[in-house]
């Protein structure tokens, strides 16, 4: 069996203007041949089920909460250990109802559908207690591709904001989590912390009749994953800063400050990115130099994937690497090209932040900025050819000229199409003609 | 040796090439000659560099001499397992990483620099003294105590070659003809008509010829004598009305443990070995009054160099140079080691191979100035340029 396969692509322009400082590179991470039958019985699943009081309000939710329990149960094959999480004010093994994982197989599927079927709406809701509980389930077994789904329909209220910073701190690198909030009476903000921190998707389930298509949608997509726990590598000479690495595609999320150093290799920074399917992610990397005179060249970076260090490896193992050299040049011809890629993803990144900041001027009430952050995201979007988000955005403003980005705010907007386009402003439309 | 006599130069006595207008001791016009020009040497194209010889103690062996067409034996096959790590010329501090699969060159793993950073010819502004690096090699010159002008100039790159071949240096060394108005920029043209043509030729590699995959698809030997013709041609271009800038010229193509001399008048090379400076030895013979004079048997060697006309040059590049190809002789190193080119500034003071082996630092930029400073501590009668670089032959066990 051949093992999976990564490959490294850098996009970027080789040329920087006299005195130039900042480099600019879009990273294209592939992976390949990472199914293999290690992956679906490697895993070990937690599922964290929110039985707060307000999911039987109304009682669909909560039905349907565990409809979409027993289809995420079906959907995994047997071998994978899995533990059942109920979610209130503390967290519950529902199942098993000791703090453990088991193996699934035909005895204990039968089990847990008893156990989930018994999932009753009652208490209030303290996510991070879930989160602790998930992480105490999965922290045993590290060799593992470790992963778990949460499903919170309200905010967080009784714990505080650093009690769940804290849970979601201590998770980090233990497992993958997906968040999913159903209704409209949950915290975009929250779940989106969550599943960024955690390297996994957020999203809104606003109808739950939706949920158990949904769950199944996860655990296909953390079963055809078979590569657990690599990290970008970025290599930047002495003297220079890694200013920014944002993962671009297929969403935005800020790497920067999830920088660990190389223990054996200072210039080295390893940036975890979870576990991997055969799939395509693009990182952009901005390096800060020290000019050199016209016609000096240098390596502004090394960019790849590799294997953390383990306790039996002094430093961590390169899997693939691309290189991003950069000569400075007095020809302004070639100075001031902008490369298409960079250039389209630093507007995806501007056009998920230019939503954010409208959303939050309008539920403010600041009109004017609203307006013009929303235009601007309308005229971004348009222009990029991302055209989910375009749709999302149509049902928040009324879009008169989506090239200049000239829009109204509706006056009459659902929480739903809200939550919806604050959930998903990070996600980035590919290149055009990447397919 | 040609038939064919010069002119004796009615001023100095020195003895003049065929064809030659003044004389290269003294600048004082001969009187004409008739004859025809000197022999063309035959045959020195186009010979893969496969056929080369193994550095020992012996002589090095022309490639017109008996010899060159066969190698020197088995054993001298570039390892797979050789280290193409080499320290860092810009900072000091890192190495040149070895190109992965991905990569067509080196670059620092401390400071990013390429191995081929700090490479060039001596700066127009900067005559009288420069300096150049790159990984793996040095290059210098300097004015010397004495002169009022400097008419050396020095040549240095790192070029990567095509596939996994690694890189290629090549360095060159000219010597400008003091009597000839404009020698100055002869010497500077040559050295950088040669870098020009190094890239250029490395720029259409035949990748389909097995027997030139250890260079990258490049033929060094013929590469020294497109280097050398490129560097004449630079030169001639120069020559305006009767006045003909010249220059002397050696160049030297290292990959890894293969090297290929190409030179044109007294400038030399030497093979240079750290461990055992006895084994050193010159890898050129000077294309000189003393040298001739020696070798057609006029004078024993101590009566030739002790004649005022010793270090009268016979052939050198210009316009109106003896034409002819450029002496061209390629090796392969047994061992790892150093090559240095340079001009009669150094050899003058430190003429012989051990001591200049002596004279090795730890990096090729420190031997550079080391062996710089040996000519000026020793009067710094001359101009004084140098090239040196690294040899790196295949591991091999000890014997």
């Amino acid at each position: 069996m051949t093992g999976p396969r990564f490959t490294v692509e850098a996009f970027h322009e080789a040329h920087l203007p006299e005195g130039g400082r900042e480099v600019d590179a879009i990273v294209a991470v592939t992976a390949a041949d990472t199914a293999g039958a290690a992956a679906t019985t490697g895993s070990a699943v937690v599922v964290m089920i929110d039985c707060s009081g307000s999911m039987g309000d109304p009682a669909t939710k909560i039905a349907s909460a565990r409809r979409a329990t027993l289809a995420a149960l079906d959907a995994l094959p047997d071998g994978v250990l899995v533990a059942v999480v109920a979610g209130r004010h503390r967290a519950q093994p529902v199942f098993p109802t000791a703090e453990r994982l088991v193996v699934l197989d035909r005895t204990t599927r039968a089990q847990a559908r008893a156990a989930v079927a018994d999932l009753t709406p009652s208490g209030g809701t303290a996510i991070g207690t879930w989160l602790t509980l998930a992480q105490r389930l999965l922290a045993p077994h590290p060799r593992r591709l470790r992963h778990a789904i949460l499903l919170t329909d309200g905010r967080d209220e009784h714990e505080t904001p650093e009690d769940l910073a804290a849970a979601v701190a201590a998770c980090e690198g233990v497992f993958t989590c997906d968040a999913r909030g159903v209704g409209t009476d949950w915290v975009v903000e929250e779940v989106r912390g969550i599943a960024s921190a955690l390297l996994g998707t957020a999203d809104i389930v606003a109808a739950p009749e939706d949920l158990a298509a949904d769950f199944e949608g996860i655990v296909a997509g953390a079963m055809g994953r078979g590569v657990g726990d690599v990290a970008l590598r970025v290599w930047a000479p002495r003297g220079a800063t890694v200013v920014s690495v944002k993962q671009v595609s297929p969403t935005v999320e800020d790497l920067t400050d999830r920088r660990t150093p190389d223990p054996a290799k200072p210039l080295v920074g390893l940036y975890p990115l979870g576990s991997w399917g055969d799939e395509t992610r693009e990182y952009h990397v901005r390096i800060a130099l020290e000019p050199l005179t016209v016609g000096e060249e240098i390596l502004a970076a090394r960019v790849g994937v590799a294997a953390p260090p383990t306790a039996d490896t002094a430093t961590a193992e390169i899997l693939a690497e691309t290189r991003v050299p950069v000569t400075w040049t007095g020809d302004p011809a070639l100075s001031t090209r902008l490369n298409p890629r960079v250039a389209h993803y630093t507007g995806q990144a501007e056009l998920a932040d230019a939503i954010r900041e409208g959303l939050d001027a309008r539920r403010s009430g600041d009109v004017r900025v609203a307006t013009a952050r929303l235009g601007r995201a309308v005229a971004l979007a348009a222009a990029s050819g991302n055209d989910e988000t375009s749709a999302l955005l149509a049902k928040v403003v009324e879009v008169e000229d989506p090239a200049t980005g000239r829009v109204r705010l509706r006056r009459e907007v659902t929480a739903a199409d809200e939550m919806t386009l604050d959930v998903r402003s990070t996600r980035t439309a590919r290149v055009r003609g990447d397919g | 040796m040609s038939a064919a006599v010069g002119a004796v130069c009615l001023g100095c006595g020195e003895l003049g090439e065929p064809g030659d207008r003044f004389c290269e001791g003294c600048g004082t016009a001969l009187p004409e000659t008739a004859g025809p020009p000197a022999e063309q040497r035959p045959g020195t194209r186009a010979r893969p560099v496969t056929a080369r010889v193994t550095l020992g103690s012996g002589p090095p062996v022309a490639p017109d001499g008996p010899g060159a067409e066969n190698p020197g034996g088995p054993g001298t096959g570039r390892s797979a397992t050789t280290d193409n790590e080499t320290p860092c010329a810009a900072c000091g501090e890192g190495t040149i990483a070895n190109p992965d699969e991905h990569a067509d060159r080196g670059f620092c793993d401390e400071c990013g620099r390429p191995g081929t950073a700090g490479e060039g010819t001596v700066p127009e502004d900067a005559r009288d003294h420069a300096e150049h690096a790159v990984a793996g090699a040095a290059a210098i010159t300097d004015l010397g105590r004495v002169r009022a002008a400097n008419e050396d100039a020095y040549g240095l790159a790192r070029l990567p070659l095509a596939g996994d071949a690694g890189d290629l240096v090549v360095g060159v060394v000219c010597d400008g003809v003091a009597s000839v108005p404009g020698s100055e920029r002869a010497s500077l043209a040559a050295c950088a008509a040669v870098l020009d043509a190094a890239r250029d030729a490395l720029a259409h590699p035949d990748v389909d010829d097995p027997d030139l995959a250890p260079t990258g698809g490049v033929d060094l030997t013929e590469l020294a004598h497109v280097c050398a013709d490129a560097a004449t041609e630079a030169v001639t271009a120069l020559a305006e009305g009767r006045d003909a800038p010249a220059c002397t010229y050696v160049s030297a193509l290292v990959v890894d443990e293969i090297l290929v001399i190409g030179w044109v008048g007294d400038s030399r090379a030497y093979w240079l070995v750290p461990d055992a400076p006895e084994e050193s030895v010159v890898l050129t013979t000077d294309d000189s009054w003393a040298a001739e004079a020696v070798a057609i048997g006029l004078l024993d060697a101590d009566a030739a160099y002790a004649d005022p006309r010793a270090h009268a040059i016979t052939r050198w590049v210009a316009a109106d140079g003896p034409p002819g190809p450029a002496h061209v002789v390629a090796h392969a190193a047994d061992r790892s080691g150093v090559v240095l080119i340079c001009s009669d500034g150094l050899w003058n003071h430190v003429p012989a191979p051990a001591d200049l082996a002596r004279l090795l630092a730890d990096d090729p930029a420190e031997t550079a100035r080391t062996m710089l400073d040996a000519a000026l501590d020793d009067g710094g009668t001359d101009n004084t340029t140098l090239v040196v670089v690294d040899v790196i032959a295949p591991e091999r066990d000890a014997s």
